[in-house]
């Protein structure tokens, strides 16, 4: 009887096997859930900062004593020290990454919202404000289709977080302007701004919307009927 | 253990799972990308703010390799649409399949880099599978390239490689796992009383409905709350249970039972589910059908055969 002999491994396959690995062992350490980058700012984030809250009133009552302050701070201090180190383990591999925009960072409401921002677009003949556009609203629906595109979403939602209108919010605010000057031709000024909501627990009763904010009016010049002035 | 890992991605299959993942993930994009065209956002989200765009990519220290070539016109984010969608179709009707994937891959990555708020997850997530079906024979089974290669659509039915059809379950694995290892806010725990899903129903910007009315439903709320993350824990074993079904001959209780109660089976369904109720309750555009584009990957082409028998006859 002879003993079985194994078949000779082909070059080929054994090249792809380890780029396959590589690759697999390069993404791999992508994935590991943290941001690409992380700033101060990050945890001035509402939603965050009740993550942290929460995290801290559990620990307290099993008897861990650490304000959300402090586990903030320890958290700061080191996820910049891992995400720096995984920057400087995947420099090689950075060309990869910008030419294909692959990548593995993602994550699909790991914090939800507590006090997401409503956005609102009101239009004024000169004596009242109506409002047009709210989102979620079915009955106030200027420009909703294009509002509720994912990748404008995006833009506004992010525009909401920052402590002050960007120029870019404002180019928004002017396209929005000019879109809501063309279908009510009644309309001398439209604005747009955001509202807070609270997202309270189920058993809470819903509370009324927080102070408008980022509120950005535009007047129609009387010789460009369809344009919008900053 | 060398000599495993070389017999692990050495397998081969029929091309049509591969193919079948090629149509899908083109479909969802040209769907996302048509979406765009229809509501007149293309300027808007891909012009510098010079040809009516929100953006000032022209400011940036790396200027978008677009923009160094084109200028700031409104008619150059059009050319940009236009040619990402005749990219997009040509790779999933398999037209010069490898080519039109690869300049289809560099554009989507460029145009990432142009308004970078509108590019998600699921954007990044599509990107790294057509990197995966570029080395893969995608285009050998329903495409233009196999009626000009053999005459018939449905290609030779020769094997090809079926790596990258592992990688990208692999690749799924790491995506659902790692959204549930994500998901820090007590909220989505039994601490914070499983609200999570509760909470996301009532931000409007992202419930396609008004859903004041599930406070009244919150047992559903938070059960549906506590099977997603379970959902998504449980992704890490996903692998294991298409190891235990390669190799059903031999030993094992744990390989028996989890083949008999199709363990792998009963994940993809709920997965499925899933995304089938995100996109019936939540308005995230690409995300729910960007994610069920990728489930082919799951299917053996043996089992996509038979589905097909079933459905079509």
């Amino acid at each position: 009887m002879t003993p079985q002999s194994t078949p000779r491994v082909k070059p080929w396959a054994a090249l792809r096997a380890g780029l396959i690995a590589l690759a697999v062992l390069v993404y791999g350490l992508d994935a590991t859930p943290l941001p690409d980058r992380i700033s101060p700012r990050s945890f001035k984030d509402p939603s965050l900062r009740a993550v942290f809250d929460g995290w801290s009133e559990i620990a307290g009552s099993v008897g861990l004593e650490i304000s959300s302050r402090d586990l903030r701070k320890r958290a700061w201090a080191e996820s910049k020290r891992v995400i720096q180190g995984r920057r400087a383990l995947l420099a090689p591999a950075a060309p990869v990454f910008a030419w294909s925009g692959t990548g593995q960072a993602w994550g699909l409401f790991a914090f939800p919202e507590t006090n997401p921002a409503r956005l609102y677009i009101e239009g004024s003949d000169g004596e009242v404000w109506t409002r047009l556009h709210q989102t979620g609203d079915r009955a106030r629906t200027l420009l909703t289709p294009q509002l509720q595109s994912r990748q404008l979403r995006a833009f506004y939602q992010n525009a909401a977080a920052r402590s002050e209108p960007t120029p870019a919010y404002r180019r928004f605010v002017t396209w929005a302007s000019r879109r809501a000057f063309d279908e009510h031709p009644e309309l001398v000024s439209v604005r747009v701004g955001f509202e807070r909501l609270s997202a309270l627990p189920s058993e809470v009763p819903p509370a009324p919307p927080g102070e408008p904010f980022h509120v950005v009016t535009r007047r129609r010049p009387a010789d460009a009927p369809g344009e919008a002035a900053p | 253990m060398i000599r495993w890992w070389i017999d692990l991605w050495d397998r081969e299959e029929p091309a049509t799972a591969l193919a079948a993942l090629r149509v899908s993930i083109s479909a969802a994009l040209l769907l996302d990308l048509l979406t765009v065209g229809r509501l007149g956002l293309v300027q808007l989200l891909w012009s510098p703010k010079e040809g009516g765009g929100l953006l000032n990519p022209l400011a940036r220290d790396a200027v978008p390799l677009l923009y160094q070539w084109l200028p700031p016109e409104p008619w150059a984010a059009t050319a940009i649409h236009v040619a990402f969608c005749v990219l997009a179709l040509a790779f999933g009707a398999g037209l010069f399949t490898r080519l039109s994937g690869l300049l289809l891959v560099l554009l989507y990555a460029q145009v990432a880099a142009l308004f970078p708020f509108g590019d998600r997850g699921i954007d990044l997530l599509l990107r790294n599978a057509l990197v995966i079906l570029l080395f893969s024979r995608c285009g050998a089974a329903w495409s233009l390239d196999a009626l000009r290669r053999t005459g018939s659509l449905r290609g030779d039915g020769a094997p090809v490689p079926a790596w990258p059809r592992h990688l990208l379950i692999l690749q799924l694995s790491v995506v659902y796992f790692m959204a549930g290892v994500q998901k820090i806010a007590p909220s989505w725990w039994p601490m914070g009383g499983f609200e999570a899903l509760y909470l996301v129903y009532q931000n409007p910007a992202v419930s396609r409905w008004p859903f004041e009315w599930v406070a009244s439903w919150a047992p559903v709320t938070r059960l549906a709350t506590a099977a997603t993350l379970l959902f998504e824990w449980s992704a890490w074993i996903l692998p294991l249970l298409y190891w235990f079904r390669a190799t059903r001959e031999r030993p094992g209780r744990l390989r028996a039972w989890a083949n008999r109660l199709k363990l792998r089976s009963a994940w993809v369904f709920v997965g499925v589910l899933l995304h089938l109720g995100i996109a019936l309750t939540m308005q995230l555009g690409l995300f729910p059908y960007g994610m069920l584009a990728l489930y082919p990957a799951f299917f053996h082409p043996d089992e996509l055969a038979a589905l097909s028998r079933r459905l079509f006859g």
